[in-house]
């Protein structure tokens, strides 16, 4: 007769222990709150959306033609080794220089260059294939050098003046300051839709 | 990459009812010929079960029930409990269409449709579970309601066996729209499609996967054990080093067998790499293989439901036909075999309603009452030839030549001079029928147009020959896949163009003292005859290469007009996997698409067609110089208007280019739609004047896009075909041409009418 009475005892010693960490757990959820917590937590409550989500932007930094440019790094696909760019018969003109291979991918490379209307350096530094847009409408484009994914603080942009996004075919509407230097900011629209007004 | 989940279970149903379909028709056609032979009896039941679950498993009560009877009455003639009687086999074949039928509705309208259908369910099943009247085997069948004739049985030639469905899974593939769209639509639409894949070859391709994966995995213990090596040497050196610097010998010694040491162990490791090279290098290979032959699928897979149509047509008829079917094994690209059906679909129809006569008139004319029809496929040539033939009554040119005249298509001395070919091209024109009556089977000779189409839309042709009273051939010469091409490079202006094997005629060497100069242009002898020369790089708009010594050429076209493409040199031959243009570019003139070299550098296809259309058209209108510059050069003065002829029959093109420049307008012409619309957006018109029927891009299409661009909106634009019905001339219309002419007018005051009325004058 021990023997089931010893087995009967175990569980009520397990549902004992078990009964008293739910009252210690629902001691320290009862407690109450420090006030230094509440006003902290309300604060960050209360604070406007936009400084709550105020973070960094992440840009790719570009030399290109001897300028610094940033393309917000959501709109970068990849950054490849650049390749040989074979012309296209009747459509190669100053943007569209035709096509090349990367991984089996026909890329069409254009020339940032002459979308933005600056002029092509000599050399090129450390040359790399920039490929920006989502899968179905891809563009690559050759720069000097790639300078690194970069972050642009919220306050730390500008404006750009009227005569860069002029001269830059409109292409950039903000100079974004950056660790390297201010860069400007390339709106990825704007510079698709030239790209793709080169198609003929 | 595969997402098998985007498939719904409904989709999943319909592929298997396909498949079993095929297997029940086909076994059910083996057992009419045979009652005796219960061999592919086995397959039917399993055939009749797997339909039965898999609409179980969707909810289609109505499949389940008709396929539930099929699989009993499959059952009962196993047991021998009933015999195989011709009505039974009519009663399985119209289960069969149902459940093909059924399958097709789409899963939203299953149960509307299957209460619409709920009395054919019904009549269905209880005649399958009725006792078949043991009537013999070869009982008349209910009569059909157009040929009231007591029906001979026809005689088909399938396989004696019932061949497993073939082992396919289906796989899902992300496929961009071919790039035939211009530039008009911006984003590329992205289509996703289902294939069907050898299970077989996609297990293959699984193990050479795996097997690459593997092999990749090795190189970095390939890597470690060479940098063992390179510490064993460097610490070789030291001691060496410090050796050398103490002079002691024995040391030295040691370090030299160190050293040796180290060179053994190099040996053994190159012999690796070596090793690891060549295994990486077959196995890509391989898997490149592969994925290439998954594209392909056997013929008989694309034409499996011909016997029966045969048979049921035959039927309806109340003829006497053996179909046979020759090459089946013969494997066709995808794509290509798809295209194919609804062509063979209604040459066969044609000929078994039209070509082959009734068994009374056979026999009266002293052939057997037994028709034959054969549709054969194979490899020739680097081309796919298909080729339905039937011993039927033939086709008469001279019907024909009459029809033509009659109909006001040509004048009595044009149609007079028109060959057989071209008279049998005719044929291909929607409408123009030689038969006198209308049949439920073959309509008017509507679909040959059909046939036209597709079979160009390939890229390939497709042409008759007819003895009259011996039979008539429809022979179709198809690429053989889509997606290789065996292609001469060649390079041109710095950049490498690839030629297709089959679309040149040769590349020579011509020395400069065979070259010759008519009139500033460049020509070369070929064969005794002499041949224009084009400067490739002028061609592609690619700048200026100029002839200096011996030239590259490349000789494109036939006996009725070649020329040569000189280019900078040739860089040999390779096998290319093409692919479509980015559609972004729009169609780019004389390139077909694109493909990557064995050195990873890309390579364009150059388009044999396109280009041989623009040559010849250029050769004819004497602008050969300059190509696509001298165009321009009378723009400055320009006074006269400016018309765009789009035609494709050289005949009829000259005639209305004649008519138009006697009149006082500059004339342009184009050999296609395709030729048109680049055209027209290189250069200035006034007017457009195009045909309907045109190879690549028919005049209906080409309308529709010159509508489409804002350029063009006020064009002034007529059709003129051979098409004279009523819904012809109001596609045209409809599609935006300000006027439809036939080609008749061109005999009476109205085309030139119409053309000054829309264009005013020159």
């Amino acid at each position: 007769m021990s023997q089931p009475a010893r087995n009967d005892a175990a569980p009520d010693r397990g549902a004992g222990a078990l009964a008293r960490a739910d009252a210690g757990l629902d001691e320290l959820l009862a407690r109450p709150l420090a006030e230094a917590d509440l006003d902290r937590a309300t604060g960050e409550l209360a604070a406007p959306i936009a400084a709550r989500a105020r973070r960094a932007m992440s840009v790719l930094a570009v030399r290109v033609g001897g300028e610094l440019f940033a393309i917000p790094s959501v709109d970068v696909a990849k950054v490849v080794p650049p390749a040989r760019v074979h012309r296209v018969p009747h459509r190669s003109n100053e943007v569209l220089l035709g096509i090349a291979n990367h991984d089996g991918e026909l890329l069409l490379c254009m020339s940032l260059e002459a979308a933005l209307g600056i002029a092509r350096s000599e050399a090129r530094a450390k040359p790399a294939l920039a490929v920006i847009g989502d899968v179905r409408d891809r563009w690559a484009f050759e720069v000097d050098e790639v300078v690194g994914v970069l972050d642009v603080a919220e306050g730390a942009s500008r404006e750009a003046p009227v005569t860069v996004t002029a001269s830059r075919n409109g292409c950039v509407a903000r100079l974004a300051q950056t660790e390297s230097g201010e860069a400007a900011l390339i709106d990825v629209h704007g510079l698709a839709s030239i790209f793709r007004g080169a198609m003929g | 990459m595969t997402d098998l989940g985007g498939f719904s279970m409904h989709e999943l149903f319909k592929a298997e009812v396909e498949t079993h379909c095929a297997a029940l028709s086909e076994g059910l056609l083996v057992l009419e010929r045979d009652p005796a032979d219960v061999s592919p009896i086995q397959a039917l039941m399993r055939a009749a079960h797997s339909v039965k679950g898999a609409a179980r498993i969707v909810g289609i009560d109505a499949a389940v029930a008709v396929a539930h009877h099929m699989e009993d009455v499959f059952v009962r003639i196993q047991k021998g409990q009933e015999r195989t009687a011709r009505t039974r086999i009519d009663q399985l074949l119209e289960g069969t269409d149902f459940l093909a039928r059924i399958a097709q509705v789409p899963e939203a309208g299953i149960a509307a449709w299957s209460a619409e259908h709920a009395g054919e369910v019904n009549a269905l099943t209880t005649a399958l579970a009725a006792p078949v009247p043991d009537a013999p085997a070869a009982a008349p069948a209910p009569a059909p309601a157009q040929a009231p004739v007591v029906e001979p049985a026809p005689v088909i030639d399938v396989p004696a066996r019932v061949a497993e469905p073939a082992r396919t899974v289906d796989a899902v593939v992300q496929r961009p729209m071919p790039a035939a769209e211009p530039a008009a639509s911006a984003a590329p639409v992205v289509e996703t499609r289902a294939v069907r894949v050898n299970a077989d070859n996609l297990d293959r391709m699984m193990q050479l996967a795996g097997e690459s994966m593997v092999e990749g995995r090795r190189s970095p213990a390939l890597r470690r054990s060479l940098a063992a090596v390179r510490s064993d040497l460097s610490a070789a050196r030291e001691s060496l080093e410090g050796a050398l610097r103490r002079g002691d010998s024995a040391r030295i010694v040691q370090a030299r067998d160190a050293v040796a040491r180290a060179e053994t162990a190099l040996s053994a490791r190159l012999l690796e790499l070596e090793a690891f090279f060549r295994r990486t290098e077959e196995v890509s290979t391989a898997l490149y293989h592969e994925v290439i032959g998954s594209r392909m699928r056997p013929f008989s897979e694309g034409v499996s439901g011909f016997p029966r149509m045969v048979r049921d047509v035959a039927r309806q008829l109340g003829k006497q036909v053996r179909f046979d079917i020759a090459g089946g094994e013969v494997p066709v690209d995808r794509d290509i075999l798809a295209k194919l059906e609804a062509p063979l679909n209604h040459i066969i129809r044609n000929a078994l309603d039209h070509g082959i006569e009734a068994p009374e008139e056979r026999r009266s004319r002293g052939k057997p009452e037994q028709a034959r029809v054969m549709l054969e496929a194979r490899h020739h040539a680097g081309h796919l030839q298909v080729r339905v033939t039937d011993d039927g009554r033939g086709i008469d040119p001279e019907s024909i030549r009459r029809k033509v005249v009659e109909r006001g298509m040509q004048s009595p001395e044009l149609a007079a001079q028109l060959g057989e070919r071209e008279l049998f091209d005719f044929l291909f024109l929607p409408g123009f029928s030689t038969a006198s009556k209308v049949t439920e089977i073959s309509g008017r000779g509507v679909g040959l147009d059909v046939v036209h189409q597709m079979v160009t839309s390939t890229g390939g042709t497709v042409r008759v020959e007819s003895r009259p009273g011996a039979g008539t051939t429809f022979a179709m010469q198809l690429p053989v896949t889509l997606s290789v091409v065996r292609a001469a490079l060649v390079e041109v202006a710095g950049e490498p163009f690839a030629f297709p094997l089959s679309r040149i005629d040769r590349v020579m060497r011509v020395e400069p003292g065979a070259i010759g100069s008519v009139q500033g242009r460049l020509q070369c002898d070929v064969d005794g005859h002499a041949t224009g020369l084009i400067d490739g790089a002028a061609l592609l708009a690619l700048g200026k290469s100029g002839v200096e010594g011996a030239a590259s050429v490349v000789v494109l076209g036939d006996e009725s007009g070649r020329v040569g493409v000189v280019v900078s040199r040739f860089l040999g031959e390779q096998d290319l996997v093409v692919r479509t243009l980015d559609p972004r570019l729009g169609k780019v003139p004389h390139v077909a698409s694109a493909a990557i070299l064995d050195d990873g550098n890309p390579v364009l296809v150059v388009d044999v067609d396109d280009t041989l259309a623009t040559l010849r058209k250029t050769l004819a209108e004497g602008t050969f110089r300059g190509l696509g510059q001298s165009e321009r050069t009378a723009s400055a003065a320009r006074a006269t208007k400016r018309i765009l002829v789009a035609e494709d029959s050289i005949t009829v093109r000259e005639v209305e280019r004649q008519l138009l420049v006697r009149l006082g307008y500059e004339v342009a012409v184009a050999v296609d739609g395709m030729d048109a619309w680049n055209q027209l957006r290189a250069g200035r018109f006034d007017m457009l004047v195009t045909d309907i029927d045109m190879p690549r891009m028919n005049g209906i299409e080409l309308v529709r896009l010159v509508r489409a661009d804002a350029r063009f909106a006020h064009l002034p634009i007529a059709v003129v075909s051979y098409k004279d019905r009523e819904e012809d001339r109001r596609a045209g219309l409809d599609a935006g041409a300000n006027a439809y002419l036939t080609k008749g007018s061109f005999q009476d005051q109205s085309f030139v009418a119409t053309i000054t009325g829309l264009v005013g004058a020159p």
